[in-house]
């Protein structure tokens, strides 16, 4: 943030939540444009071209949060953080589905809404570079180009469906990937719906690259949403 | 009305029918006994005509009854007469004895008639009140058999229909000035709206005199009543029964006019009048029973509001006040406040608010699940992943305190995700806060036959008394030797687990091991897994 500070769109019908967001987001150093309607939001988002968008995808009104959320697609793939009430499952798994990058439920503490918009900007760029060589965290390395993954520096066997899942995830990695994503990138759209298939595939990826299987620290689980390539 | 006089005919007609059918039996067994007699007057003397035709009139008597008897009577001392006696094929009879004979015949045959003749009435009789005997016991029988109280009253009225000549048969009920249809049989009966406007001003009129309408015997009761509400050219068709209690009128039996018209026989009369009683008893049974599941509502509503009270003032207001004078004190102008004790003041308010949304969202999920307004969004779930994503979110020191035993054929099992992992949440949270501190707590995921899965959580404490082992899963419930503790709770947590679990058609339950409660939770894996 030393050069041109970055600006930030919150669209938020919840005015006290609308004021302590961006209260945190300024005090970061962030450029903060705020609209509590869906039509507002959309016209400023036209006006001001932000880098990032938080949106409440609870919100009611003509053009509701998924409205927005799809209208923002649509014209390009800045990165979208979706705010929803515990009662909001359907929503959120419909914005995810829609393309939006990451999710947090209210109520949320300020650090970890700041921690999910570093992140986001900072998967941005590296967006286009699906053309990615290799990738690498912690003692875990994966070889695009062979197809090879080595953990400790070991090489670990995999079979084409789980190097397909891996290599799906750690592309978008600290992103959260939806069931349905998963399944239409790996298996195929007509896939789509198959949750048990993958439950049964990432359970034996975990075994062989997780230290404890049963307390995954690599592959964790969006409940009720889908999985996250967690960067350590 | 017109149609009560046709009616009148029309069952006036019909019983002359009956007499006449009689009176031509007699007449043809007559001249069939006399036939008989004929072909065989070689082989009898004359006089011992009088045991043919005595025994074909007494057979009249009791089966077409005294009048026929009598009729059949004179007609056979004519033909013993015509065909029998000196000079044959006159009436003339010259011998005196033969007179004596015929006399004593015709006398003889009306005696015997009359005495058959009672005799078979009295039979039909007890007949009759064994058929009214049996039909009321029948009727009891099939309504005490009826256990669902809203299907008795339809059930007494169709039973009413089956066993009298009603054509329809309705029970309306009296709250305040309504009159309710309670029950109405046979289904298929549709009444037009002016005639079930009369059926409610004559069961008001039945009320209001506390008289049964329609009876014979007792006109003069109400034909005047009916007169002035009506005119006089009215006449109610079918029977109204008012309903007694003890608390007064609370309706009123009405039987349809007969079925093919006419009056209604006494035996049907009485079977209305005693299944109008059974009415009046179920009517009274079910607003007693109406009161008291009131009541127990009310005492119920009563006692949640207390708990809900008790839990408010003190859950929600101690974190109230900690927020509040941490966040004053932060802001108090003259504040001195060095960066330890602003540290301090800002982690109470972070951790308080915490414990707030925690109380207010475990609120909500209950009620939300107890008005079905959350249900199941069921997926394949992995057990280990539940347990593993839970203790993902605690504290690490805390999550490493947990030990996962997961056998190695764990199912996987169809349920909501987020809901199951509140139920591992709670019960995991409750044993690292009610065990003794720093001791191990143990998950253990487990196959249950085919069919299930087991979540075993052991905690190490003290026992749960027994008497305590069901209350514990109640709402607002805290165990005894919690209640005054420091540890926080809310009684929420067990009572959403089990709300849950529920709804996902498992079971859960506490039980007591050598180190301490335990609780399992059994789960159906809610279809075949690959």
């Amino acid at each position: 943030m030393s050069s041109s500070p970055v600006t930030v769109l919150v669209v938020d019908d919840e005015l006290e939540i609308l004021r302590a967001v961006r209260m945190g987001l300024v005090a970061q150093g962030y450029n903060v444009i705020v609209a509590e309607r869906g039509d507002k939001a959309l016209e400023r988002f036209d006006a001001h071209s932000p880098a990032l968008v938080i949106l409440d995808v609870m919100m009611p009104g003509d053009l509701d949060g998924l409205d927005v959320c799809r209208e923002i697609r649509t014209r390009g793939d800045v990165p979208i953080i979706i705010l929803s009430a515990r009662s909001g499952e359907s929503q959120k798994v419909a914005a995810l589905d829609m393309g939006a990058d990451d999710y947090l439920t209210k109520p949320f503490g300020m650090d970890e809404m700041l921690a999910r918009v570093r992140a986001a900007l900072r998967r941005a760029p590296a967006n286009k570079g699906q053309d990615l060589t290799s990738f690498v965290t912690g003692d875990l390395s994966v070889d695009y180009l062979r197809r090879v993954v080595t953990k400790s520096g070991e090489e670990v066997k995999l079979t084409k469906l789980e190097y397909e899942i891996l290599n799906y995830l750690t592309r978008n990695a600290d992103r959260v990937i939806t069931h349905r994503q998963l399944l239409s990138a790996v298996w195929g759209p007509e896939y789509s719906e198959d949750t048990q298939l993958l439950r049964v595939h990432v359970g034996h990826l975990r075994q062989k690259i997780e230290d404890v299987p049963a307390r995954p620290k690599l592959i964790v689980t969006e409940p009720a949403v889908g999985y996250r390539f967690r960067l350590s | 009305m017109d149609s009560v006089e046709q009616i009148g005919k029309v069952a006036k007609a019909r019983s002359r029918r009956v007499e006449v059918v009689g009176l031509c039996w007699s007449l043809t067994a007559v001249a069939l006994a006399t036939f008989c007699f004929w072909c065989l007057r070689n082989y009898l003397d004359k006089g011992q005509a009088s045991l043919l035709y005595l025994p074909v009139v007494i057979a009249c008597a009791v089966r077409f009854g005294f009048s026929s008897a009598v009729v059949g009577a004179f007609v056979s001392f004519l033909c013993w007469d015509f065909f029998f006696l000196q000079p044959v094929f006159t009436f003339v009879v010259d011998d005196v004895r033969n007179w004596l004979s015929l006399i004593v015949f015709l006398i003889a045959a009306i005696v015997t008639s009359r005495l058959a003749s009672q005799a078979k009435e009295q039979a039909d009789a007890a007949r009759a009140r064994e058929d009214e005997i049996r039909t009321l016991y029948k009727a009891s029988e099939s309504l005490s058999r009826e256990i669902r109280a809203d299907h008795i009253l339809p059930s007494l009225a169709e039973q009413l229909v089956n066993l009298s000549s009603a054509t329809y048969v309705i029970i309306l009920h009296r709250i305040d000035d309504r009159w309710d249809v309670a029950a109405c049989m046979p289904s298929s009966v549709t009444l037009p709206e002016a005639q079930k406007k009369l059926i409610r001003q004559i069961s008001q009129v039945a009320c209001e005199h506390d008289q049964v309408i329609g009876t014979t015997g007792n006109e003069f009761h109400w034909r005047r009543a009916i007169d002035d509400l009506l005119g006089p050219s009215h006449e109610p068709v079918g029977l109204y029964v008012p309903l007694h209690t003890e608390k007064g009128m609370v309706g009123v039996l009405h039987a349809g006019p007969r079925r093919g018209g006419g009056a209604f026989s006494a035996l049907e009369e009485q079977l209305v009048l005693t299944l109008s009683n059974h009415a009046a008893t179920v009517i009274a049974r079910q607003e007693l029973a109406a009161q008291a599941a009131q009541a127990a509502a009310l005492k119920e509503a009563d006692t949640l509001k207390d708990a809900l009270l008790s839990l408010v003032s003190h859950e929600l207001r101690s974190p109230l006040a900690a927020i509040k004078v941490s966040a004053s004190n932060l802001r108090g102008a003259d504040s001195k406040l060095d960066e330890t004790l602003r540290e301090e003041a800002l982690a109470a308010i972070d951790i308080e608010s915490d414990r707030l949304t925690r109380l207010v969202s475990n609120l909500l999920d209950l009620s939300r699940l107890e008005a079905g307004a959350w249900r199941p969004q069921k997926d394949w779930c992995d057990m280990t992943d539940v347990v593993a994503t839970v203790l993902d979110r605690l504290e690490p020191t805390q999550a490493d305190r947990v030990d996962v035993v997961a056998s190695a054929d764990l199912p996987l099992i169809r349920a909501d995700f987020v809901q199951i992992a509140l139920v591992a949440s709670n019960l995991i949270e409750n044993a690292l806060k009610y065990s003794t501190p720093s001791t191990p707590i143990t998950v253990m995921l487990s196959r249950f036959d085919d069919v299930g899965l087991l979540m075993k959580v052991d905690n190490i404490g003290d026992p749960v008394e027994g008497s305590e082992q069901q209350a514990i899963f109640d709402r607002f419930y805290r165990g005894k030797s919690h209640q005054n503790s420091t540890v926080h709770g809310t009684g929420l947590g067990l009572a959403l687990c089990r709300a849950i679990v529920i709804a996902h058609e498992g079971v859960i339950f506490l039980t007591n091991t050598k180190t301490g409660p335990s609780f399992t939770v059994r789960l159906p894996i809610g279809a075949v897994a690959k």
